[in-house]
């Protein structure tokens, strides 16, 4: 009896323990609210971060991770409405089936929502947006498009709609494109800004031949602060082929997608470059366009993307510079000698064959194997070159000092009937001329100026 | 008193487990139930919003009539997110959503009574702007019914409400079809339905099909795809095809079909009239059989069919191809007709001939202009 009551008292302290300190359900708070009221609070929030000072934000939108980046620039109402901005060739197609970049805006609605954690979504169709994320196969330019074609029916570009809001700092917002997770990035824009200067104006950087980067150029580089280079391909495309440069190319290419904004250029993602041993890493991302035209890195404040000296421009093998010598393209003795040039050639009663020079050229001669000014001499349709072969030296950071040699095609012929080619080709030979272009990243102008006179000077444009 | 050591084990135990459920039961009081977690009055429209007029459109004509949430502005959550998809535009929603209101619930409700809808209608309708397009096969989806409670409606944004034939043949016949589907998912059709066809459904080809598939017994080329899908596309087709549909329909369930170079004929010719010559087939299609010229009787029957030829000035006669597949399409396209009106009768309660023409009749008064300004003449 004893032993059971002992069990038993047991038993009534062990159970009484164990249920007494099952109430002890306090625990410490690490919210001060409940999950949804929080969640609501961070969407009220976000929601007046998007409509607060004008409520207007530069979208950096990538579709996906093989066309360039687009920029957006969106205002966003607190009635639900958002205007939707944008310069780029796909919007231009869909307003008039053209393939130049073009302009449109138009407005739909926007939401913040809490379907999978914070998320900014374009629920209302928009055509110059919503047109990254339609399933309709991508149209091709001109049946050549890589990017586009039956083969995309069903998927389109695959861009986002919806974009999970990360993280907002110092007017940013970063975002994560909900079903293909790329970054993003959206900057507040000042209230007042028109949407369609400040993207014509971001679409003037984009310009394939006038713009950032130029599809004229072979190449360019990224040059890293250890001086090791990498070559850029394609850059015009927004879709950047690099690889260190005296590597193999097709072993050693990447390919980045990157956006042209007001102030640069910004990659999708970090570029991790190699200088010029292994333990020399650059990490860069943004870049910021300087006043002559390179793009210096935002990250290490060194690495530079830059072209080919100016010099090593204008003598590259696979480039054809020209010059028409008239208006802008030449000043001083060289648009005064060639317009009597012409003068000369043209008139017959002294000599001349009647032909006018039309234009003149440097470029690289296969079957002479040297560098060559020809001067092109045309009459009623015809043409005839008159070739002056040059070797050239750079005395000086972006100088040149040509040497003429040799006469081929028309060049006798001209420099007889003409004194005042003569008096050209001395000019050029005998002096050293400055390089100078408006861009060293894109240099399809570049000016030849006579050391010591700069009244002299001719424009050359690839 | 004499109390056992039994009785005393009885009534220790007895007080030991009426002390434990005293503690079980007292030791956690009851606690007052704080504040809901969720916001209050997330259900009221905000009168400033751009879309307060279709919000509460949407409320007061399917929400609170109907329990349907009608989802405009998609949240990709809601869809598949297999396929790429976009939202619908605003204004392609609101055309939308006033067509699904006069043609599909006031014409049901008008039969059977808005209760009717209230038990078996969808609770959700999703629109989505874009098709659903398979990356895989690139085949496109129009509508989707899942588990008896939601359709989703894809391709808004290519709607052109105010052309009739477009929105009746891409819209109102998804509509009607999906709608079939809930109906079906909630109360089986009879088994016999799909004894019709049995053997001659093509679920890998039935896209490749055209109107030939009729005279196997379908009343479109979808419905060959399978049994279920068969019986929601007659029930489609039977309300929404006008009379001219539905009989051109069953002109070409009756034809005979020949497969000539991988195109279907059901005409052929002589040349030149000479039956020792090898036959030639004409294609169907629009450009091919409108060059037939048909004869017809005082009684409107066809006696003759024929194609002139100008170079030679005579008339080629032409040839209906014979019938030779055994199957008699039109009687297995009524006897599924017959079927269905069955089971819309004693499974619903509701007559699918009234029904059809109560459809029919808001199809010849529809007018867009009318029906937006359910939505955008509120104030």
């Amino acid at each position: 009896m004893k032993k059971f009551l002992n069990i038993s008292l047991m038993a009534l302290v062990a159970l009484s323990s164990l249920l007494l300190t099952s109430c002890l359900h306090e625990m410490d708070e690490v919210f001060d609210e409940d999950a949804v009221i929080r969640m609501n609070n961070a969407m009220a929030e976000y929601e007046d971060i998007l409509t607060s000072n004008g409520g207007k934000w530069l979208l950096e939108y990538y579709a996906n991770t093989s066309e360039p980046g687009y920029n957006y620039v969106l205002t966003f109402a607190k009635d639900g409405t958002v205007v939707m901005s944008g310069h780029n060739k796909w919007i231009q197609y869909i307003k008039n089936k053209t393939w130049t970049s073009g302009f449109g805006s138009e407005v739909s609605m926007w939401d913040v929502i809490g379907d999978n954690g914070l998320v900014l979504t374009f629920n209302s169709y928009n055509n110059y947006f919503h047109l990254f994320s339609t399933p309709d196969a991508v149209p091709t330019q001109g049946g050549t498009s890589t990017a586009g074609g039956a083969s995309t029916a069903g998927k389109g570009h695959e861009g986002d709609y919806e974009f999970n809001l990360m993280k907002y700092s110092g007017d940013t917002i970063y975002l994560t494109g909900k079903k293909y997770n790329l970054h993003m990035i959206m900057t507040r824009l000042p209230q007042n800004t028109d949407d369609e200067t400040y993207l014509n104006q971001v679409a003037s950087y984009n310009n394939t031949n006038t713009g950032m980067f130029t599809s004229k150029l072979n190449n360019v580089y990224i040059v890293l602060p250890d001086g090791k280079r990498w070559i850029v391909k394609s850059a015009a495309s927004g879709y950047m082929q690099i690889y260190p440069e005296g590597a193999d190319e097709v072993m050693t290419s990447e390919y980045h997608n990157f956006i042209i904004t007001m102030d640069g250029m910004a990659f999708r993602d970090v570029l991790t470059l190699e200088g010029n041993t292994p333990d020399l890493v650059y990490r860069v991302q943004r870049f910021v366009r300087q006043a002559d035209g390179t793009a210096l890195s935002v990250e290490d404040h060194q690495t530079l993307i830059t072209a080919d000296a100016l010099f090593d421009c204008l003598l590259n093998t696979t480039y054809s510079w020209t010059t028409n010598f008239k208006n802008d393209a030449a000043g001083g003795l060289f648009s005064t000698l060639a317009a009597q040039i012409t003068a000369e050639s043209k008139k017959t009663s002294t000599g001349g064959d009647g032909t006018s020079l039309s234009n003149a050229k440097i470029s690289y001669v296969d079957s002479l194997s040297t560098f060559a000014l020809t001067l092109n001499f045309s009459k009623s349709g015809r043409t005839f070159p008159a070739i002056y072969t040059f070797t050239a030296t750079s005395p000086g950071n972006n100088q040149i000092k040509m040497t003429f040699e040799g006469m081929y095609n028309y060049g006798a012929r001209y420099k007889s009937m003409c004194p005042s080619l003569v008096t050209l080709l001395d000019l050029m030979g005998s002096s050293t001329f400055e390089l100078s272009s408006p861009s060293l990243l894109s240099p399809v102008k570049i000016t030849m100026t006579q050391s010591g006179d700069p009244a002299n000077f001719v424009v050359w444009s690839l | 008193m004499y109390i056992t050591m039994k009785k005393i084990q009885y009534i220790f135990t007895a007080l030991l487990v009426a002390a434990v459920t005293a503690m079980s039961l007292s030791s956690c009081g009851e606690e007052k139930l704080g504040p809901s977690i969720f916001p209050e009055g997330d259900d009221v429209l905000d009168p400033t919003s751009t879309t307060y007029q279709f919000d509460k459109f949407l409320k007061d004509n399917f929400l609170d009539v109907y329990n349907l949430t009608f989802l405009y502005k998609m949240p990709d959550v809601s869809a598949n997110m297999n396929y790429n998809l976009v939202p619908a535009t605003y204004s392609n929603a609101v055309d939308l959503a006033v067509s699904c209101k006069y043609l599909w619930f006031d014409a049901y409700a008008a039969l059977a009574g808005q209760e009717f809808l209230k038990n078996y209608g969808p609770r959700i309708i999703l629109l989505v702007g874009s098709q659903a397009i398979s990356s895989a096969t690139r085949e496109p989806v129009d509508g989707l019914s899942e588990g008896g409670v939601k359709i989703t409606l894809f391709n808004v944004n290519k709607m052109d409400a105010s052309d009739k034939v477009q929105m009746n043949e891409n819209y109102f016949h998804t509509m009607h079809r999906e709608f079939a589907n809930i109906l079906r998912q909630n109360r089986t059709y009879p088994t016999e339905f799909n004894t019709v066809s049995v053997g001659h459904y093509v679920p890998a080809e039935w896209r490749e099909r055209g109107d030939e598939i009729s005279s196997e017994g379908f009343v479109s080329r979808y419905a060959s795809s399978e049994n279920s899908v068969d019986f929601a596309e007659t029930i489609a087709c039977y309300i929404v095809f006008t009379d001219q549909q539905w009989q051109d329909m069953l002109d070409f369930a009756a034809c005979g079909w020949h497969k000539d170079k991988n195109v279907y004929c059901r005409y052929y010719i002589y040349p030149d009239n000479d039956m020792s010559k090898e036959i030639k087939y004409i294609p169907h299609t629009e450009a091919e059989e409108n060059k037939i010229i048909v004869v017809r009787d005082a009684d409107g029957f066809i006696i003759q069919r024929y194609i002139y030829d100008g170079a030679t000035h005579t008339r080629i006669n032409v040839y209906d191809v014979e019938d030779e597949d055994g199957i008699d399409g039109v009687a297995a396209i009524d006897r599924k007709v017959q079927i269905a009106r069955q089971w819309f009768r004693e499974a619903w309660g509701i007559d699918l001939d009234a029904l059809r023409e109560e459809v029919r009749n808001r199809q010849e008064a529809y007018n867009i202009e009318e029906l937006r300004q359910l939505v955008y003449g509120i104030q």
